[in-house]
């Protein structure tokens, strides 16, 4: 946390090495730290004052994903073991809310990690997972398709089938988010 | 951002607005508030994120209502931390945010997070509290710390409510309706 | 981490003193009762003072009794029923008829409890004129904070309005049910058959009905509900006329024979027995019987296959109707309707509050609240608690309280207020209130007094501050027998208090006297220091406006009537540092 706080009052600092695909919308006041690589994929929104943090491992964003404000992304502390050398990766169609801490090795495609959630380090969700808002994953946690973390950690296999359409949703949120917020993509790479 | 704020924490405007130099408004021509309310610092309020699907009133009443994404009224204490977002849904195959509508004498406190459709009058919303897409919480109600309330809720006047999710856990006696009254909190915040 | 909010409790004096309540939940003592019913002092710890003890606003006033009345002396009565999810006003004659649910298309997920909402499984309309087209069925009750959706209990729904008696006629899994009246048709229909062939009642198993058909909780009420109709029509055929009730209650014949029935005849006399005819019990499955499963293979093989989570909580199951054991079997929980309640004095019936009847209007046409009658009570330490400082008491250290009492009346009360030297229970500190007896100020209803203190708060209160602290300026001393601070309608006084010894080694540290030593570990919250104050008010008022409490009516001095009011108060000071 104090890394990027610092970071936030010296935007001068040096630029992390970044991939990044053109149509990225990425907010002026965002902050992407540290040295190491951050790929993002086409058509992902990073709204503002996102953290993105690449200080102690890489961080790899897929296609069609929402980064909400205030929410950081990247571990916050060096990787513990092999398996979490590639840092994190978030798959496509992912959206992460408000306040959500995200250090997971990897986040399956189409999941949600809702507001002020925290996915401890190296864990792996699989894809369409739903962290509730509040809820925690523990580091090196593996959770399978589906899953849905909810209330005071209560947990089920979401079986309504409704993943197709919600993975529309998110195709259409970032459309109209496209249009709402101004990248500034030069800023970053 | 400045590292030393210059004068006083806060920026008061004509209306009496108490805005802290250390908040993170987005979008602030689309922000209408009502007067006498206090933002704290680091309260993000998202104005940019408007509606882009015209409702089928503004086609006649014109576009200009249409683009408050928040309406706060007076009397209003947004503490640190807290997060204001209008909330978005897709309608009729088409996603568009809605306008977050917040009352009088509104208390969010730190850290919270609302998405609200509707905000009544007299409404304390504790700490940590997360309230979800379009819920709508009428008059006189009051939210314990760390409550979730799920998204498209209802709370109807006179709840306490608490619980993940949060759920209506008791009544506002008869006598509790004046301790809603947030006049005297913004007396006490003094820009120095 | 140790924050205490000091706080102030009153009990209400419609609470009985006259039994010993400091003895409940003590068996071993064995203290004599000798004090008497005036002396007692009342123990704030004692197991049932919790439910005599109520925060202002809690409270409302009797203007008639002069009493306080708390929720235990006020009578409820419903103004409105409404749902709280669509906030529609429910007529009571719905309420009686259809239950207190909500039967529109509120519901709550029977997972997490959260709000369930209606969505369509089709894909959104795309294209031209897509915007004008409705949502495409089918629709299922989805829930977005823990995704449990109707689909996985098999339950989809034709159209997006009226869930409630849709859902009424979908079993899970999808297949139909018959609803109470359907089910009167068919049974209508069967007896039409028998009378019409002249089959002998007991041949009703010839019907292609099953007998031992499995019914649901609802199909099984209705059905035993009607069978015993029908048992009591016979039985009583002179009733049977004037069928008024629907469970054929109605009639006082029938009642008294229900009476005579479980009671043996105790309360019936001997004609009415007589008369009465034995009754046939429920046998078969359209009268509502159900043979309890001997087999539960089934529920076995399942519990195998589906593990833990196929199975409910007990959260879970408490909120559905029918006790269900596997996830499968749960239903949407329909809305619980709320309501607006209006309350009366219980002795004198006069209305103590009454709210507007519409849902959305929050104003209230009578309030009569206690804290506009009697004066509000606030404690907090004379010496400032200083940020990173701890906030709890020193045990054996004097300390010392600011009581400040705030007067709502337009007239000056006289204040006497008791506390025991000692507080009851076993961790008992010495309390010392400084100055007793006091006259608080009326309080005027001044439109330039908040204009006025406004700009000048700390000058116009500040002044009056002096005024008091001058003789102990800079030692900031309370003098015994003197009042701390006080203000146009607020007096202040000083409170010393020297908390016990608290923890699990320490012995009490003033013994209460007869009280044999208790050394079990400390209980929940004892180490609060609570301390009892008796207050008692005295004040003349005009009578004419102290009915009214409108604008002071100005009369003859000689109509002055004199007013008493006393009762208990509890004031929570902080937690005593544990050793």
């Amino acid at each position: 946390m104090s890394s990027s706080k610092r970071a936030s009052t010296m935007p001068a600092g040096p630029k992390p090495p970044t991939s990044l695909a053109s149509t990225l919308i990425i907010a002026d006041n965002a902050t992407l730290t540290g040295t190491n690589l951050i790929t993002i994929g086409a058509s992902t929104i990073v709204h503002p004052r996102t953290r993105i943090s690449c200080v102690h491992a890489p961080v790899t964003i897929g296609s069609s994903c929402i980064l909400s404000e205030r929410s950081s992304i990247g571990f916050q502390s060096s990787p513990s073991g092999e398996d979490q050398g590639r840092g994190v990766v978030i798959e496509n169609g992912v959206v992460v809310e408000i306040g959500a801490i995200v250090e997971a090795s990897r986040i399956g495609e189409g999941s949600l990690i809702e507001v002020n959630a925290k996915v401890g380090k190296g864990a792996v969700l699989g894809k369409h997972c739903k962290i509730g808002p509040l809820c925690t994953v523990a580091e090196g946690e593996v959770l399978p398709d589906f899953t849905v973390v909810f209330g005071n950690g209560q947990r089920r296999i979401d079986s309504s089938g409704a993943q197709e359409l919600k993975l529309k949703m998110v195709g259409r949120q970032v459309e109209v988010l496209r249009k709402l917020i101004p990248s500034n993509l030069a800023k970053f790479q | 951002m400045s590292k030393k704020p210059a004068k006083g924490e806060y920026i008061e405007t004509d209306t009496g607005n108490k805005v802290s130099r250390k908040c993170q408004i987005v979008g602030s021509t689309n922000i209408i508030l009502g007067g006498k309310t206090i933002i704290q610092a680091e309260v993000i309020i998202r104005g940019d994120l408007i509606r882009t699907l015209p409702s089928s009133r503004s086609a006649s009443s014109g576009a200009a209502q249409s683009n408050v994404a928040v309406a706060i009224g007076r009397y209003c204490f947004f503490s640190t931390g807290s997060a204001l977002r209008p909330p978005g849904k897709l309608f009729q195959g088409q996603f568009s945010h809605y306008p977050l509508k917040i009352g009088d004498h509104v208390y969010v406190g730190p850290s919270s997070v609302v998405e609200a459709a509707l905000i009544g009058n007299h409404v304390h919303i504790g700490q940590g509290c997360v309230i979800g897409k379009f819920a709508i919480i009428k008059d006189f109600v009051k939210i314990l710390d760390g409550t979730i309330i799920p998204p498209n809720m209802v709370i109807p006047s006179f709840s306490i409510v608490g619980g993940r999710p949060g759920r209506v856990v008791g009544e506002i006696p008869e006598g509790g309706h004046e301790a809603f009254d947030l006049r005297e909190l913004y007396k006490t915040i003094k820009n120095s | 981490m140790d924050h205490f909010t000091p706080y102030t409790y009153f009990q209400c004096p419609c609470t009985d003193n006259s039994i010993s309540i400091r003895n409940i939940g003590h068996l071993e003592s064995t203290r004599a009762d000798h004090d008497d019913e005036d002396e007692r002092t009342f123990d704030p710890k004692a197991p049932r003072a919790n439910f005599s003890l109520y925060p202002l606003d809690h409270l409302l006033y009797c203007e008639i009794c002069h009493e306080i009345r708390c929720p235990r002396c006020a009578l409820d009565e419903i103004v409105t029923w409404y749902c709280p999810n669509c906030l529609f006003e429910v007529p009571s004659s719905t309420v009686k008829s259809e239950g207190n649910r909500c039967t529109r298309s509120c519901f709550q997920c029977p997972v997490c409890v959260a709000p369930l909402s209606v969505n369509s499984e089709a894909p959104a309309p795309t294209g031209l004129g897509a915007e004008h087209a409705g949502p495409a069925g089918p629709f299922v009750l989805s829930c977005s904070f823990c995704c449990w959706s109707s689909a996985e209990i098999g339950i989809k729904f034709e159209k997006p309005n009226s869930i409630f008696s849709q859902l009424a006629k979908i079993k899970n899994g999808g297949d139909p049910i018959l609803s109470a009246k359907q089910r009167r048709l068919d049974r209508e229909e069967r007896r039409r058959d028998f009378s019409d062939a002249s089959i002998p009642e007991d041949a009703q198993e010839v019907l292609p009905l099953d007998p031992n058909e499995q019914l649901d909780a609802e199909a099984q009420f209705s059905n035993l509900k009607s069978f015993y109709q029908s048992q009591l029509a016979d039985a009583s055929p002179a009733s049977a006329l004037g069928f008024g009730g629907e469970y054929g209650y109605g009639s006082p014949g029938a009642l008294t024979r229900i009476m005579g029935l479980y009671t043996g005849g105790g309360l019936a006399d001997k004609r009415s027995q007589s008369k009465s005819t034995p009754m046939r019990e429920a046998c078969d499955a359209t009268e509502g019987l159900q043979l309890a499963k001997t087999n539960a293979d089934e529920d076995l093989a399942k519990l195998r296959r589906e593990g833990w989570e196929g199975t409910v909580s007990k959260e879970q199951r408490c909120e559905q109707a029918h006790e269900p054991h596997f996830v499968s079997d749960l239903r949407p929980i329909a809305a619980l309707l709320r309501t607006k309640r209006s309350k009366r004095c219980k002795s004198c019936r006069h209305i103590l509050s009454k709210p507007e009847s519409k849902v959305q209007n929050t104003r209230f046409r009578i309030r009569l609240l206690a804290m506009n009658y009697i004066p509000t009570i606030t404690i907090k330490p004379l010496q400032p608690v200083l940020p990173g400082q701890s906030s709890l008491l020193s045990p054996m250290k004097p300390t010392q309280f600011v009581l400040t009492f705030k007067n709502p009346l337009y007239d000056a009360v006289n204040v006497s207020i008791a506390t025991p030297s000692q507080t009851p229970g076993r961790y008992s500190s010495k309390v010392t209130v400084l100055c007793p007896q006091f006259e608080v100020g009326a309080y005027i209803e001044d439109a330039w007094d908040d204009v006025l203190r406004e700009p000048g708060e700390k000058g116009g209160e500040k002044e009056r501050r002096r005024t008091r602290a001058e003789t102990f300026e800079g030692q900031q001393q309370a003098e015994a027998g003197k009042v701390w601070e006080s203000g146009r309608n607020w007096v202040s006084v000083v409170v010393e208090i020297v908390p016990a010894t608290v923890g699990p080694e320490s012995g009490p540290a003033f013994l209460t006297e007869g009280l044999e030593q208790d050394n079990s570990p400390m209980k929940e919250d004892e180490d609060i220091l609570e301390i009892p104050v008796f207050v008692r008010l005295e004040w003349e008022t005009d009578p004419a406006h102290d009915d009214g409490l409108g604008a002071p009516v100005s009369k003859d001095k000689e109509a002055k009537v004199k007013r008493e009011l006393a009762y208990w108060c509890v004031l929570g000071v902080g937690r005593i540092a544990q050793v």
